[in-house]
């Protein structure tokens, strides 16, 4: 089954966002550790494309395709902000004692998206900005 | 999020309820430089009601570590569950951070380590 989400831009969407995938990963059976996760990767990827793409622009909405098939999710995300460099990071596991000594208070958000989704993906379409994320679910 | 704040044995405890993340990490900020700024620099959190964290949560914990280090000061987490606690291993963060079982725990910890 897939669903498609469209919801203002707005950090204060993400918690209805993570209760509708929490809800449909709920659906498949998928175990709680991993919904968990998958919840946090999601919710990582939208606060990342409302905050650093669109700057919070209420006026704006963003739009999720979530499916699941042959036990393969995959969902994206459409947002009309800019492609930056920073929506792109490597997938490295992040040097944690360099962000302490550095205060750095952001940058954890696609270092996550990465360590738990199989691949995590951005791209343009048009004017449109997708970030397409996959994972195995078996 | 909600945040209660108490005092016990001279060190500020803040107990979470609900979910932090970036729609909610500011206030949490905003509370922590006070207390930081008013000189207390012993702070326990409690996460027995924190549902949820996100990096920008992480971040809040990550970016005032440094300074309360510098003034020998002391950040200690208790009660997390174990939701929490997977999001802080994924970062690596429950190598770096002082988390506790239970809030006995973190006491006696933060008192052997100021005696």
């Amino acid at each position: 089954m897939k669903i498609t989400y469209t919801f203002p831009c707005s950090k204060n969407s993400l918690r209805e966002v993570r209760q509708k995938i929490s809800q449909y990963l709920a659906k498949y059976g998928v175990n709680e550790t991993k919904r968990n996760r998958i919840v946090l990767a999601i919710d990582e990827a939208c606060a990342n494309a409302i905050i650093h793409g669109n700057r919070c622009d209420g006026s704006r909405q963003l739009s999720m395709d979530v499916a699941i098939k042959d036990e393969q999710m995959q969902v994206d995300i459409y947002d009309v902000g800019k492609m930056k460099g920073g929506r792109r990071a490597a997938s490295v596991r992040p040097d944690i004692n360099a962000y302490v000594e550095s205060r750095r208070c952001g940058g954890l958000g696609l270092p996550l998206m990465h360590s738990i989704m199989d691949q995590v993906h951005y791209h343009s379409r048009g004017n449109l900005t997708i970030c397409s994320l996959r994972k195995n679910l078996a | 999020m909600e945040i209660r704040e108490c005092m016990e044995d001279g060190c500020a405890v803040l107990k979470l309820a609900g979910e932090l993340d970036a729609s909610s990490a500011l206030p949490l900020n905003e509370k922590i430089k006070q207390l930081f700024d008013d000189e207390q620099y012993l702070i326990l959190f409690d996460f027995e009601e924190l549902t949820y964290i996100s990096s920008a949560g992480l971040g809040v914990f990550i970016s005032v570590l440094k300074d309360f280090k510098e003034k020998d000061g002391f950040l200690g987490f208790y009660n997390m569950s174990g939701v929490v606690h997977d999001v802080f291993k994924i970062v690596g963060l429950d190598k770096v951070l002082s988390i506790y079982e239970d809030k006995s725990t973190a006491l006696d910890h933060l008192n052997a380590w100021s005696a």
